[in-house]
């Protein structure tokens, strides 16, 4: 059985680990306090887990006289976010079947659809709150014959980057949905996992064994173009903000892009939109900063296309939404199109104004 | 993975079991951060592997037996630049299995001793915990040594850890009552 002086250097060296302070010599004497006795590794397993109760609790009701005045600040893991955003990953199974029964139906009643208006890429600057409301508006619309507007490639890549930003405000990502990498002062919810595929249709990997394969291209009849966006990435930059002295950074986005070979005559363009964004009163709203590159394709599979885009990051922004598009314009925009497109090597660099890097990520 | 292949049933135990998992797996990594991250992979495993799920089965045993796959793919990366624990203590950190119907006694009791919390560190305890900040934040904030604020989250630590056993102990009583 273990002493009353050990026990408390058992804790104080827990402590020391878990604020991150413990040296790596205290971190030896743990290891050797933890091996020596059982009652030890009770005790380091019950301070851990009271550690995360307190970090889980402390944003729950039950400590309400402490967040009843903060409920707008994120919190680490609150227990209803959970139930909500599972809840959510329920109705976006729903959504998804709604959609694949809508294509369905689309194919079979394609001389009764009309097709969406056109619009300009200034439609991703909206505020995303009133994107939810589109989407459950259209959702209705979808059962008076109008299915399509469930397939707007606009509102599909404003819903995954409301997703993205949800998910980083609350620090909780529905894994139906994304993933939030930590990169040290920088967090990233990342759906690029969820969109990979291995080499297929003659295409392979610019890198590794996957590749991003992009959504169809969804035709505007009356735009005269053909167009595809996902949004792939939320970067959270709040932390770093907060924490560095140094301004505001400067974000370089490269990608590399490929189309199959198919039944089109031209190749299409690629592109990458960058666009900045802060959180008030639980609402997201864009700010001024938007960048959008684009550049032409090729019709040769083997080769892969580079795009970079830089944007200067103003003093409000909190988030940066990551879009890649693949467009065609033109009467050949209108015309059957078997080929697919992917994406690869994407990778995120940050410069901060006193030159030091982070990244690529 | 198919869309419909998740239950009502298997996403209201995923839901009950997220804190448990994040203290499982915070005991093994004890960094919060890497502890989320670990979460969310492990999260995103289960979903997939919902198909394999046997409801007749241990709902429980198998979640961490993933959480505790994906710990150690972390450690593995991990240890490349970093010390940390042995796979020794880790497993045996493992073995020691992890009671849920303790972990819930824990956590009303950590209600009770929370509020019993002397008030100047109940607000050190608030930024830490709630607020997230880190202790040169918190140092800033109340303008204290790093070392002092150091010394009152172990303290905190220290006196939540004593209370709480002896609630624990109260709280089993009360429930075989």
């Amino acid at each position: 059985m273990p002493s009353d002086s050990q026990m408390n250097e058992l804790r104080n060296l827990v402590s020391l680990l878990l604020d991150d302070l413990i040296t790596d010599t205290q971190q030896v004497r743990l290891q050797h306090l933890l091996t020596e006795s059982k009652a030890n590794r009770i005790e380091f397993l019950q301070l851990t887990q009271m550690e995360a109760l307190l970090h889980w609790e402390s944003s729950d009701t039950t400590f309400a006289e402490e967040t009843k005045n903060k409920l707008t600040t994120p919190v680490p893991f609150p227990f209803w976010m959970w139930t909500s955003s599972i809840a959510a990953v329920l109705v976006a199974m729903f959504g998804a079947l709604s959609i694949f029964e809508a294509s369905h139906f689309d194919r079979s009643n394609a001389s009764d659809t009309s097709y969406n208006a056109p619009r300009t890429d200034l439609a991703l600057t909206r505020t995303y709150e009133g994107t939810v409301a589109d989407l459950s508006e259209s959702k209705e619309v979808s059962h008076r014959s109008k299915p399509f507007e469930l397939l707007d490639p606009y509102k599909l890549s404003s819903t995954a980057a409301l997703d993205g930003l949800r998910a980083l405000s609350s620090r909780h990502a529905s894994p139906e949905l994304g993933v939030i990498e930590n990169h040290g002062l920088v967090k990233r919810w990342n759906r690029a996992s969820l969109m990979s595929v291995p080499s297929e249709n003659g295409i392979l990997p610019f890198k590794g064994t996957e590749m991003i394969a992009l959504q169809d291209l969804h035709i505007d009849v009356e735009a005269n173009h053909a167009r595809g966006i996902e949004t792939v990435q939320v970067v959270d930059f709040r932390k770093l903000l907060k924490e560095s002295q140094d301004g505001h950074p400067a974000v370089t986005v490269k990608a590399k892009f490929n189309q199959s070979f198919g039944e089109s005559q031209e190749a299409a363009e690629f592109g990458i939109s960058l666009q900045a964004f802060r959180e008030a009163n639980g609402e997201f709203t864009a700010s001024s900063d938007l960048v959008f590159v684009h550049s032409p394709g090729d019709l040769d599979a083997r080769t892969w296309n580079s795009l970079e885009s830089t944007i200067e990051l103003s003093e409000d922004t909190e988030f940066l939404v990551i879009s890649l598009i693949t467009s065609k314009e033109g009467p050949d925009a209108l015309l059957a199109n078997t080929c697919k497109y992917y994406s690869d090597d994407l990778e995120v660099t940050l410069i901060q104004q006193d030159q030091s890097v982070i990244g690529p990520i | 993975m198919s869309s419909e292949s998740i239950s009502f049933e298997f996403s209201q135990k995923l839901v009950g079991l997220q804190k448990p998992l994040y203290a499982f797996v915070l005991s093994l990594v004890h960094n919060r951060s890497d502890a989320e991250d670990i979460l969310q992979e492990t999260n995103l495993i289960l979903c997939k592997k919902s198909s394999e799920y046997n409801p007749e089965g241990n709902f429980q045993s198998w979640a961490f037996r993933i959480a505790r796959f994906q710990v150690m793919a972390h450690l593995t990366k991990k240890r490349r630049s970093k010390i940390c624990f042995s796979n020794e203590i880790v497993d045996a950190l493992v073995e020691e299995e992890f009671d849920l119907k303790r972990f819930q006694r824990m956590q009303k009791a950590l209600q009770i001793c929370y509020e019993k919390l002397p008030e100047h560190l109940r607000e050190i305890a608030r930024l830490r915990f709630k607020e997230d900040s880190s202790l040169k934040g918190i140092a800033k904030m109340v303008n204290r040594p790093i070392g002092s604020i150091s010394a009152s989250l172990f303290r905190i630590r220290e006196n939540l850890s004593k209370c709480v056993k002896i609630r624990m102990i109260h709280i089993e009583a009360e429930s075989d009552f």
